[in-house]
């Protein structure tokens, strides 16, 4: 019996010395392989009496599940053990860099569009487009600007080249054409707002030859100079964000409306700094007013029957009241650091219910 | 429009303080644009005594002055010529801030003799140019009084914008008015009693236009002056005038400008002697000219509204008056004009010579319809008073246009209109105190504007005066009535796509670009434009004369641009219109991208490259996309426009229409935008992409099929200029009902491949649907595929 121990605790010792999986190999082969050590006492059991035998087999059986159990025990340790060692091998610097992406932006017009849509929207306006280059007669005649009337001098306007007729397209000097365009195809009740391509020929710090306005037209029954104020006081106090915004309005003059507005948000220029707010002191944002009669006339609606209001503003000025953009002339530069630092992410569409 | 408070206050008799002034005055619609109160900035400077001025011991041209303002006697060393013992003069002490020179005083050395402070010209008061030497004080000035108390300038500069319609504020009197109205005090009554002339004028205004021009003068006075003396003004107009920013001339002239900005009413003052014969309204016959009072020579264009004599033009009607007839110092015989001129006529002939004068500034807003009654008699008076001599009796030319009508106003329309109740009283009250009459009440008001007020003409405009007086501030915000409960869409199907462009290009990475709508001339001829038709007449500069004709030019100069600062490699686009013609249906909107050197920073794996083709290609196709295009049924073809490179460029086409078009740039287009390439750029032609064809939102039914797709690799010998589209195509048609999908993988030339041929491989899926492939079917559409691309591509199976 002590040989079968013996054999024991010397296969088991030899398991517990094998260094790596061929090692181990060698014991598994050299203790369960056809010329393995158990095996050869194995056929040895066929000369013995059959009480020895028995005894002997059963101790040899142990023995073998023994060496098998410790065999498999010490493969898992030494595969485990060769796992961590490759890994360790295969370690990288993971500091370095990304693949590199390159990332787009939104430019803040398109954003300040689809702010104000967001809001408009939300007050029933559809939004309705004209072109961009405009014949006299919907830049002017139609909106109630009579020829050579010294208000068509404010404006500044771009003439392209007489057709062989005389007559002479304009670039559109406001969206306000669009009112017309829309009065013509449509019956009230008319909501819409107007973003748009404007022109003029000024060229400084504060004025770019080509800027965008957003117009607004509301047509029906009933509208009057209290839903004017109430719908811009909607708009600017959603559109900045400030629930507490005040707004002033003041006489002014358009031909194409009747009363008239210009309107103020409240502000702060102390220290030199813009801020919005109410703070006691006035900015000017806005022109609005009561749509004329004779331009309800022009468009072939009956002024006895129906009345409403129209407004109009920058839509740069505004995206560089809210956004804290200094400057206007780069907003058409497309200088790759400008675009970067004051665009938004694509996905960023702005809705009401993500807030603005 | 500028005036000072005492001169408002001419005209209103209140208790206001200036602050309550302006604020009415800007919600009255005329906007405050500025308080200029120099009693303010003027206020440490006062009258001083010098009490002696010697020579400087070590410079000739300067005197050490002992100055006494009242509070002792300090030392200043001065450069003026006048500085003399025992004169009066402005002292600045130091620590004060001299505005002419933008200066701040301190005490100092100058040539080793104390200095504190300084003895003042007017021009370093900024009230003039004239720095010929200090300002020299009669005797009788009190010493240590402030100056500008002392000279009248303690009067705060009022300054405010007036809208087109508001000519009658273009006077004082008529700013007065509006004040009065609004609650402000009360309008003092202007003298426009007759001054009796004492003569017959000799000279009368000859009207001499063709029957259906007459309105281009509807009338006019004159009026004869002898003996008068053309000095300086009165000393108080002076001060006006220069408060306003009129240089006074003489006492004639400046009793002109001053009715004009007093009451708004321009005058003209011809010297008689120098007139040959009674000078005549008529038109100007191309080519005649006169040199203006500003000094320039204008020549007229047939049929602008002129005054001459017998020896030719010199008053431009209403705008500017000529040299040759013009008053000076020595006139002694005075003919003045007091007239009414057509407003179109006015503008259009001021527009054309570019001439602009606040006459006619006056005269094209419209005057008073009644101005020449009573402007020859207010005029008169302060002729005689100021010139003396005497006055003929007054000429009219012409009777006048009639201004006088009667406007329906329905007090209800009031509250209709503007959303606030104004009591009927009131209104009246406002209207009337305006100027205007009130017959009737309720809803059968029948109201007369007044002669002033040519803007007004309707409804609308009674309302807005009522409601403007009584303030805006006073109607209430309503927010508007919703007209569904969840708002409704707002984007139409075309507006919704430019938006979805936007924010698809700008997710593969490229930078939203806005740029002009116009471009250089040779910008457009590049790209196919540059027709007369889209040429502007008058450019902010030549370098934006024409409207784009593509987007792309802009994207390439911005992209150089950027380049020169310090970013050679950009992705940029802009979605927006494009313009073919000046017809509306010509503007057109597109999706335009450029990419231009490398696609990324370096890469420590190699990962970044110069852009390619493959790069606008994959930009076109994934934006289609997005647009629901069937980008499968897309075909490529090779003719892209001139500006991209023959040989690595297309469109891309559903069926006929071209719908996207994409390259490398042309290297000619690169050297005209000195840009280094590579460069790459789609063009998506938004309005030519089709709109899906769905309806509602519901999408077809999803077949999930449960066999696995396979996958077999095909290599085939094509003729090298044989795309490998076509031999994809044939392959997917070799059995439609088999075949889920082609792909090209490898395109390959070189050794092992006849001249003139190619190899192309393509990965083929088969998708069956009914049961699994057996091997015989999978030989069997293999044979198909083969000879599919045989026949379609003449391609032979690589063996």
């Amino acid at each position: 019996m002590t040989n079968v121990e013996a054999l024991e605790a010397e296969l088991l010792a030899e398991v517990e010395r094998a260094g790596d999986l061929d090692a181990l190999e060698q014991v598994r082969i050299s203790a369960l392989g056809k010329k393995g050590r158990i095996t050869a006492e194995m056929k040895t059991l066929g000369g013995l009496d059959p009480e020895t035998r028995k005894e002997t087999g059963q101790a040899l059986n142990r023995v073998k599940d023994a060496v098998a159990g410790a065999l498999d025990a010490r493969k898992t340790e030494l595969a485990s053990a060769a796992l961590d060692a490759r890994l360790l091998a295969e370690r990288v610097d993971v500091s370095l860099p990304v693949r590199p992406e390159i990332r787009g932006r939104i430019h803040p017009i398109t954003q300040t569009i689809d702010e104000l849509t967001a809001i408009f929207a939300e007050m029933g306006f559809v939004v309705a487009e004209g072109p961009d280059i405009e014949s006299d007669y919907y830049n002017f005649e139609a909106l109630n600007f009579p020829p050579d009337h010294p208000a068509r001098q404010d404006h500044d306007t771009f003439y392209l080249t007489p057709d062989e007729a005389g007559e002479r397209k304009v670039l559109r000097t406001h969206t306000s054409p669009v009112q017309i365009r829309t009065m013509e195809k449509q019956t009230p009740p008319i909501r819409i707002i107007v973003p748009g391509r404007t022109f003029r020929s000024d060229h400084d710090a504060t004025h770019s030859p080509m800027f965008h306005q957003v117009e607004g037209l509301v047509i029906d029954k009933t509208s009057h100079m209290g839903h004017l104020k109430g719908c811009l006081t909607d708009f600017c106090r959603a559109f900045f964000g400030i629930d507490d915004l005040p707004l002033r309005f003041r006489p002014s003059y358009f031909p194409f409306t009747e009363p008239s507005a210009e309107v103020d948000i409240g502000c702060s220029r102390s220290g030199g700094e813009l801020k919005i707010g109410n703070h006691g002191d006035w900015l000017e944002i806005l022109g609005s007013g009561m749509v004329h009669p004779n331009v309800l006339r022009y468009a072939g609606i009956d002024p006895t029957e129906y009345q409403g209001f129209a407004f109009g503003m920058g839509i740069e000025r505004i995206a560089m009241l809210k956004y804290g953009i200094p400057d206007l002339r780069p907003f058409y530069d497309s200088d790759l650091r400008w675009m970067r630092h004051y665009g938004f992410v694509p996905l960023a569409q702005p809705t009401i219910a993500g807030g603005l | 429009m500028k005036f000072t408070l005492s001169w408002l206050k001419d005209h209103l008799e209140t208790d206001a303080s200036l602050q309550e002034i302006t604020d009415r005055l800007t919600m009255l619609g005329l906007e405050l644009e500025e308080v200029e109160d120099r009693a303010a900035a003027f206020a440490p400077f006062r009258v001083a005594h010098v009490v002696e001025a010697v020579q400087h011991p070590n410079a000739d041209r300067l005197r050490v002055c002992k100055v006494d303002a009242g509070d002792g006697v300090v030392q200043v060393v001065c450069g003026a010529p006048n500085a003399r013992t025992g004169m009066k003069g402005v002292f600045a002490p130091p620590g004060s801030y001299v505005p002419g020179t933008d200066l701040l005083l301190k005490p100092g050395k100058i040539r080793g003799e104390d200095s504190n402070g300084m003895l003042l010209s007017e021009r370093e008061l900024g009230l003039s140019d004239d720095h010929e030497g200090i300002i020299d004080l009669p005797d009788d000035a009190p010493v240590g009084q402030p100056y500008a108390a002392y000279a009248g300038l303690d009067d705060p500069i009022i300054d405010i914008a007036i809208t087109p319609d508001r000519a009658d504020c273009l006077g004082v009197r008529g700013i007065a008015r509006d004040l009065a109205a609004s609650g402000l005090g009360t309008l003092k009554p202007l003298d426009t009693a007759p001054v009796k002339g004492t003569f017959e004028s000799p000279l009368t205004f000859d009207v001499d236009l063709p029957a259906d021009q007459a309105h281009l003068c509807p009338a006019v006075a004159g009026r004869y002056f002898r003996g008068v003396k053309n000095g300086p003004a009165p000393a108080w107009m002076q001060e006006r005038l220069r408060a306003v920013g009129l240089r006074p001339i003489s006492a004639l002239v400046d009793i002109t400008n001053y009715m004009m900005l007093d009451l708004g009413r321009p005058l003209h003052a011809y010297d008689a002697g120098k007139l040959h014969g009674n000078p005549t309204i008529r038109l100007a016959r191309a080519g005649e000219s006169y040199l203006a009072l500003n000094g320039k020579e204008y020549t007229f264009e047939d049929g602008m509204l002129v005054i001459g004599d017998a020896n030719g033009v010199d008053d431009l009607a209403g705008i500017m008056g000529g040299e040759r007839t013009g008053v000076d110092d020595d006139t002694t015989d005075m003919f003045l004009e007091v007239a009414i001129f057509d407003e179109t006529s006015v503008a259009a002939t001021g527009r054309k010579l570019g001439v602009l004068s606040d006459a006619r500034y006056r005269f094209e807003r419209g005057l008073d319809q009644t101005g020449p009654w009573w402007g020859a008699e207010v005029a008169a008076r302060m002729v005689l008073e100021i010139c003396g001599g005497e006055a003929s009796e007054t000429v009219m030319t012409g009777t006048g246009r009639d201004w006088r009508r009667t406007l329906p106003l329905r007090h209800s329309r009031i509250k209709a209109l503007c959303g606030v109740e104004v009591a009927e009283a009131e209104a009246v009250r406002i209207l009337t105190t305006l100027g205007f009459e009130v017959e009737g009440s309720g809803e059968s008001m029948s109201v007369m504007p007044p002669p002033w007020r040519g803007d007004v003409e309707g409804e609308a405009d009674l309302v807005e005066e009522v409601v403007r007086v009584h303030g805006y501030d006073k109607i209430e915000p309503v927010s508007m009535e919703r007209t569904s409960v969840v708002g409704q869409p707002a984007l139409t199907a075309e507006q919704n796509r430019r938006r979805l462009a936007k924010r698809a290009l700008a997710g593969r990475g490229m930078m939203e670009a806005v740029t002009f709508s116009f471009l250089p001339a040779k910008h457009a001829e590049l790209f196919g434009g540059g027709a007369p038709s889209l040429r502007l007449v008058n450019p902010i500069s030549a370098d934006l004369d024409v409207m784009r004709p593509s987007i792309l030019p802009n994207l390439l100069a911005a992209a150089a641009r950027n380049a020169n600062v310090g970013h050679p490699d950009i992705a940029l686009f802009e979605v927006g219109p494009e313009y073919a013609g000046d017809r509306p249906e010509d503007q057109s909107q597109a999706a335009v991208g450029l990419r231009v050197g490398r696609t990324g920073p370096r890469d420590w794996r190699k990962a970044d490259r110069g852009v390619d083709l493959f790069d606008a290609k994959a930009d076109a196709l994934d934006l289609l996309e997005m647009l629901e295009t069937p980008v499968a049924n897309l075909q490529v073809s090779t003719d892209a426009p001139h500006w991209y490179h023959p040989g690595r460029s297309g469109c891309l086409r559903l069926g006929p229409k071209v719908l996207a078009r994409f390259g490398e740039l042309h290297p000619r287009i690169l050297a005209a935008f000195d840009l280094k390439g590579p460069a790459v750029a789609f063009e998506v032609l938004l309005d030519a992409v089709p709109m899906p064809k769905r309806k509602g939102p519901q999408r077809p039914l999803l077949e999930r099929i449960p066999f696995q797709p396979l996958a077999r690799d095909f290599a085939f010998v094509v003729a090298s200029d044989i795309p490998a589209d076509k031999v994809a195509r044939a392959a997917a048609g070799a059995d439609k009902a088999l075949i889920g999908g082609v792909h090209v993988f490898d395109e390959y030339t070189g050794p092992g491949l006849a001249e003139g041929s190619k190899s192309i491989a393509i990965e083929v899926t088969l998708q069956p649907r009914d049961a699994t492939l057996t091997d015989e079917q999978i030989e069997a559409v293999s044979a198909k595929i083969v000879a599919a691309v045989e026949k379609h591509a003449g391609g032979v199976l690589r063996g």
